[in-house]
């Protein structure tokens, strides 16, 4: 009867998560944002119009950003939205699933690593790791791509655990296809070492007090497991590691690693290290940044979560409890070192999610010293999701000891937590579907306009591929600001041009470099409206897309500066757009041309743009100078070779220049009218070297795998 | 002789500093000037108030309270927000005597320009009252955002009450000044507020009675002597200061060490700051927080240290 009752609860569990988003956002999309979330509304497109590249823009100038760690989950998600056709449930769905998944997992993870039959305890604590506030409060409000690793996480390890314990094949085959589905998870690995860190961190303690807690066998058996992992991510993670190595302005690690990033290590540590241990030991996120720095959630953390802080004492009681039992009377000493070991991990967790404890803190500014550690400035969000997930196992092994030695407290507990978690849920709508920064009362939820669709779809038929647009208002991020049609709700989030329709706009001071940025904002404020289009031309903007519907209470100030809104005319629209091409039905979008006409390539070359890392090229004439300028971000990797196609081994043509302030040139010399060359950008190429890497390595694993098995592990 | 070294080492120098810490609370306290008295409780009765303590754009509440001393300069309103920075509105507090129609003060600021703790301080020219003397208010916020909600309550709305004295009155006859001093320390031990302000005054008493106690052995255990010093650090240190920090670590770690403290004694502590840490949250005592709190975790570190010790692990999983 239990067992019926458990498993009708178990399904309903997952019926209501499937259904929660449907309350949460009352049919309107979940988009918006810095990633735009786009790609799960428009896979297809996504895929089509961006995946496939490694030089690549969205609302902003290219630059060599290799997208192939999204093919495999695009793929998969393109197959889904042709069977549901519908925007709205596809969306939901993948708001749903890391909740799903992380909750099923983390479910099945425990019943794995304490006992079978603890059906009550596992669900408590898989519910207070998919349903954790900290979650609420910071991850899936923004639903970047780390929120997949909720899942993901419980996913992987109960796949390793089960081969781990039996050695079969068929985890491993299952552990590799999660692997390659959900690559572009594997990518967020500042979010994963956020969760290994305190792993590795754990076994250097218990190595130092000498303690062995594996068997050498299931040491191995966990490095073929992270074969199995990591040997199907060399199709993207090749392209990447070299994208690194290239050290020019266009390059990922440039921007990740630039010397303002490191520069910023230390004060963003001490700004933001201003929490205690105390708030997150009540499974909530850090009072004193929510309130230091503003956050939407301000209310509900006032309200609600202030207001049950005794409730939610459980969670650190019954660890207390636990840790006063340890040891007493319990015989199961494999139970009392998984315990401990886990113990270990969750406190080093603990502390890289806090930081601010005490001179501890100074040992993390020292850390910052490490190549790379930059990349955990905000150390609240890249250790957030580890931290939950072993406190989540720290407490169910807690309830279970608890309930072992003390049967009647144990329960008691275990009832209280479930209630603690049910009533922490309560402001979980205001929290997801909350207001726009500081817009006083738009929400963040919307339905895409018919009228900007159509709209948009009719730029496509205007405006080229290889021509850019600018949006107006040109404002400090690179956002665009799309009103929903019936409600105050909006779009707010990187411009969705490229995904929807393959074009690229200009929307801000993040859309350009540093040098652009500066002088089109002065030129906007002092009116220097020649100066202007001199800029449209040097960085191949033809077309300028006014919104004219975003009202003046939408964070303005934040959003644009007072002063450059207000610069941003009808006399700035007329000086810097020359003819209106197109108008949306209602009037609230506005295409024009510029006034000067610039291209991609000099006027002495026609050319056949075969896709935006490949194009054949003809010289027509010798002027100017015998030269090819080519207006997208200098990248050294730009080959220029003879021959109307592609040819790997061909030497690359003349001298490659950056064109200052924008593109790339090359002195070719004295080359004959009617000359064909191609313009490749090479790292494209290691798309192709990884992918065969991966193949060849991975097949030479499960075969060695298959025939050495028993010596592998004897 | 023994009995005047007992009577100089455990009576005289610890009146004497209890002395300073008095001394120092009235005479060098940066939060409030020697001249001025609080008063915290304040019996106002009203005359009208929002419904359901809901304070809302125009509304106004109207009330008076009897004055507890002539000149006063300061009144303090206690507001339960939640609100954002950046969503500022206007406070106005008008002010008169009972005997007159005429608003002697009338000050209107922006909310964040004054606000410290959810009070916000109104500070006006002294005004020429007399002792008991009826005083009437008129509270009035203006341009709250509409999802602002700013709740009052009768019982704490008039927090604070201030009176400025000048020295000339408090010094006309050595009985005046005594019954001035009188009220100044009974008002000082009864705010907590000020207690807490002036505690860095308290810390060369805590630290000589630390010291007597572990000499005269009364305190017998060094690592109580440690527990003593980290209880201090927590109280009376109000920010986190790494070189305190870790020299504390380091003595706490010695003194388990030497008095070969068990994990159990670790793991009681940690959890007896952590119900501290949760009774500090309770009653909103945010910056004690994070001193307990600390302290909570690196007790768990050393009773996870210990216990790893004890267990003694020796099969492998």
């Amino acid at each position: 009867m239990g067992k019926i009752l458990y498993y009708c609860g178990f399904f309903l569990f997952i019926i209501g998560l499937i259904m929660y988003p449907y309350y949460l956002f009352e049919g309107k999309l979940f988009i918006g944002g810095d990633d735009t979330r786009l790609l799960y509304v428009y896979p297809a497109d996504f895929l089509k119009n961006w995946a496939f590249y490694t030089w690549n823009s969205v609302s902003s100038v290219s630059f060599n950003n290799p997208g192939f760690h999204f093919i495999p989950f695009l793929v998969f998600w393109s197959g889904i939205d042709s069977i549901i056709r519908n925007k709205t449930v596809i969306n939901y769905l993948a708001f749903s699933l890391p909740l799903i998944v992380g909750f099923v997992f983390m479910l099945f993870f425990l019943s794995e690593i304490i006992e079978k039959k603890r059906r009550a305890e596992y669900f408590v604590a898989a519910l207070m790791y998919a349903m954790s506030p900290i979650f609420f409060l910071h991850q899936y409000p923004i639903f970047l791509t780390p929120v997949w690793l909720i899942g993901l996480i419980p996913l992987v390890l109960y796949l390793g655990i089960l081969y781990v314990k039996t050695k079969r094949f068929v985890y491993l085959v299952i552990l590799s296809g999660v692997s390659i589905l959900f690559s572009f998870v594997f990518y967020t690995f500042a979010w994963i070492l956020g969760f290994i860190i305190p792993v590795l961190t754990g076994l250097v303690f218990f190595k130092i007090l000498r303690i062995k807690l594996l068997k050498n066998e299931n040491w191995r058996a966990i490095l073929v497991v992270l074969f199995a992992i990591g040997l199907p991510q060399l199709f993207w993670g090749i392209p990447f590691a070299l994208s690194l190595f290239s050290n020019t302005e266009a390059s990922l690690s440039s921007r990740v690693f630039s010397q303002q990033t490191t520069d910023t290590f230390s004060p963003t540590v001490l700004s933001t290290a201003i929490g205690n241990i105390f708030f997150p030991l009540t499974n909530l996120f850090h009072r004193q940044i929510i309130l230091d720095y503003n956050w939407s959630s301000i209310g509900s953390f006032v309200s609600t979560y202030q207001r049950i802080l005794p409730l939610l004492f459980v969670f650190p009681l019954t660890i207390f409890i636990a840790l006063f039992l340890i040891g007493k009377n319990i015989q199961d000493k494999i139970f009392i070192k998984k315990y401990m070991v886990f113990f270990v991990i969750f406190l080093i967790s603990l502390y890289f999610f806090t930081v601010n404890i005490g001179f501890l803190k100074y040992a993390f500014l020292y850390f910052g010293r490490i190549p790379g550690f930059v990349m955990f400035r905000n150390f609240y969000d890249k250790f957030e999701i580890g931290y939950v997930f072993f406190y989540s196992v720290i407490f169910c092994l807690s309830l279970v000891l608890v309930i072992k030695q003390h049967p009647r407290i144990g329960k008691f507990l275990l009832a209280l937590s479930f209630l603690s978690i049910a009533v922490a849920s309560y402001p979980n709508k205001e929290l997801i579907n909350n207001e726009v920064w500081r817009s006083k009362g738009y929400f963040k939820t919307v339905e895409l306009p018919r009228e900007y669709l159509d709209f948009v779809n009719d730029v496509k038929k205007i405006v080229p591929e290889d021509e850019q647009i600018i949006g107006i208002p040109f404002n400090n991020a690179a956002y665009s600001v799309i009103l929903d049609e019936n409600s105050k709700n909006a779009y707010v989030g990187t411009s969705p041009l490229k995904i929807l329709i393959n074009r690229n706009d200009i929307t801000g001071d993040l859309s350009l470099p540093a040098e652009g940025v500066e002088r089109i904002n002065k030129f906007i404020l002092d009116r220097n409206y020649d100066e202007i289009k001199k800029v449209l031309y040097e960085y191949n903007i033809n077309y300028v897309m006014v919104t004219k519907n975003i009202p003046y209470k939408f964070g303005f100030n934040y959003f644009v500066e007072t002063k450059k809104n207000a610069a941003q005319d009808k006399a700035f629209i007329n000086a810097i757009a020359k003819e209106k091409l197109l108008e949306s039905q209602k009037g609230n979008y506005e295409l024009y041309s510029t006034f000067t006409k610039s291209r991609i390539f000099s006027e002495n070359i026609s050319y056949r743009r075969i896709s935006p890392v490949s194009y054949e090229i003809t010289l027509i004439d010798k002027k100017p100078e015998n030269v090819v300028l080519f207006k997208e971000t200098f990248h050294p990797e730009w080959k220029l070779m003879k021959g109307a196609d592609y040819n790997p081994f061909a030497k690359e043509v003349g001298k490659h220049l950056p064109l200052q302030p924008y593109g790339n040139k090359w002195e070719i010399g004295d080359e004959e009218i009617g000359s064909k060359f191609y313009l490749y950008f090479q790292p494209q190429s290691y798309f192709l070297i990884g992918l065969i890497i991966t193949v060849a390595l991975y097949t030479i694993f499960i075969i060695m795998l298959k025939k050495y098995k028993r010596n592998i592990y004897k | 002789m023994k009995k005047i070294r007992a009577f100089i080492l455990l009576v005289l120098i610890p009146i004497l500093l209890l002395a300073v810490w008095f001394a120092g609370s009235l005479f060098f306290n940066k939060a409030e000037s020697f001249t001025t008295l609080t008063y915290r409780s304040n019996d106002v009765s009203f005359t009208s108030f929002p419904n359901e303590g809901i304070l809302r754009n125009g509304e106004k509440i109207t009330g008076s309270f009897n004055a507890h001393e002539k000149h006063l300069g300061t009144v303090t309103l206690l507001l339960n927000e939640s609100i954002r920075q950046d969503d500022d509105y206007y406070l106005q507090l008008k002010i008169r005597k009972s005997t007159s129609n005429k608003w002697l003060y009338e000050i209107k600021d922006r909310s964040r320009s004054f606000k410290e703790m959810g009070h916000y301080t109104f500070g006006f020219p002294i005004l020429n009252n007399n002792k008991e003397e009826k005083i009437v208010f008129e509270i009035t916020a203006e341009k709250i955002a509409p999802y602002n909600l700013i709740k009052v309550s009768k019982k704490n709305l008039l927090l604070n009450t201030k009176y400025k004295f000048n020295k000339a009155e408090i010094v006309q006859s050595p009985l005046r000044f005594l019954s001035f001093v009188y009220t100044k320390i009974s008002l000082f031990i009864t705010n907590p507020e000020m207690l807490i302000a002036t505690n860095h005054f308290f810390i060369g008493f805590a630290l000589y009675m630390i010291g007597v106690l572990y000499i005269t052995k009364r305190l017998t255990n060094f690592a109580n002597v440690t527990l003593a010093l980290i209880a201090l650090d927590i109280i009376l240190v109000r920010t986190q200061i790494g070189v305190i920090n870790v020299s504390l670590f380091l003595l706490l770690i010695a003194s388990v060490i030497q008095n070969k403290k068990k994990s159990a004694w670790s793991l009681q502590v940690a959890f007896a700051l952590f119900i501290l840490s949760a009774v500090f949250s309770i009653f909103g005592q945010y910056t004690y927080i994070d001193k307990a709190s600390t302290w909570v975790y690196l007790f768990l570190i050393v009773f996870t240290v210990q216990k790893v010790r004890e267990l003694r692990f020796a099969k492998k999983l």
